[in-house]
């Protein structure tokens, strides 16, 4: 991240996103990755930019937002297993994000499909397979200019 | 810590991670780090990959002093 205030600007992007997708399902959510070192310094590196729970069907989301230039691809996201600070377990959704349209709209999709729709860990696996699949595909038209 | 991990891994899994090895160790010193009621998660992506990467998680206590 580009400095303090970007970093602000995108928490909150997330945050009002999340908000308008979850709040009218009355799904209730809370943070889980500590912000800050522990010691009151906040990191400011997108390592996650933001992350959220929910208790009611022990899934998380954590959203890493990378720095522009790093990569050439810009969505990846993964099914992952942690252990929280009470010693719980919580299945989480990983998704490694550079910010476009695209990956907007994708990452919404995955939070959909995730925590809306609740699919199991292997059905979600292989969803992600599915999506990947299909951008894929439509970059290749892309390239085609059939669309 | 981290170069145990490095030499514990085969020589071709460290080499496409050394970018991202280099990223942790300059998180771990730059720490302390303590967790208070939420645990610290790093995920370092390597470039141009969807899933070769190097993960820092902190659950409990605190890590990374000088002492």
């Amino acid at each position: 991240m580009k400095g303090k205030q970007e970093y602000s600007k995108n928490v909150f992007f997330w945050h009002n996103i999340i908000t308008n997708l979850l709040l009218p399902e009355k799904i209730e959510f809370e943070d889980y990755i500590a912000t800050d070192d522990g010691f009151g310094n906040k990191f400011y590196d997108g390592n996650p930019i933001y992350n959220f729970k929910i208790d009611r069907l022990n899934k998380g989301i954590r959203i890493i937002q990378q720095e522009p230039e790093q990569s050439s691809i810009h969505l990846s996201a993964r099914i992952s297993e942690i252990e929280l600070t009470d010693g719980k377990k919580l299945d989480e959704l990983v998704i490694n994000l550079e910010l476009t349209i695209e990956s907007f709209f994708i990452v919404i999709d995955l939070i959909n499909a995730w925590i809306l729709n609740d699919f199991t860990k292997f059905r979600m696996k292989r969803y992600i397979e599915t999506v990947k699949h299909l951008k894929t595909q439509v970059s290749d038209l892309q390239e085609t200019e059939i669309i | 810590m981290i170069l145990k991990l490095k030499n514990k891994i085969p020589k071709n899994e460290a080499k496409v991670r050394e970018y991202v090895f280099k990223k942790a160790v300059n998180f771990i010193e730059n720490g302390p780090y303590q967790v208070v009621d939420k645990i610290i998660i790093k995920s370092f992506l390597v470039p141009d990959t969807e899933h070769e990467r190097v993960d820092i998680e902190i659950q409990k206590g605190i890590a990374f002093t000088n002492d």
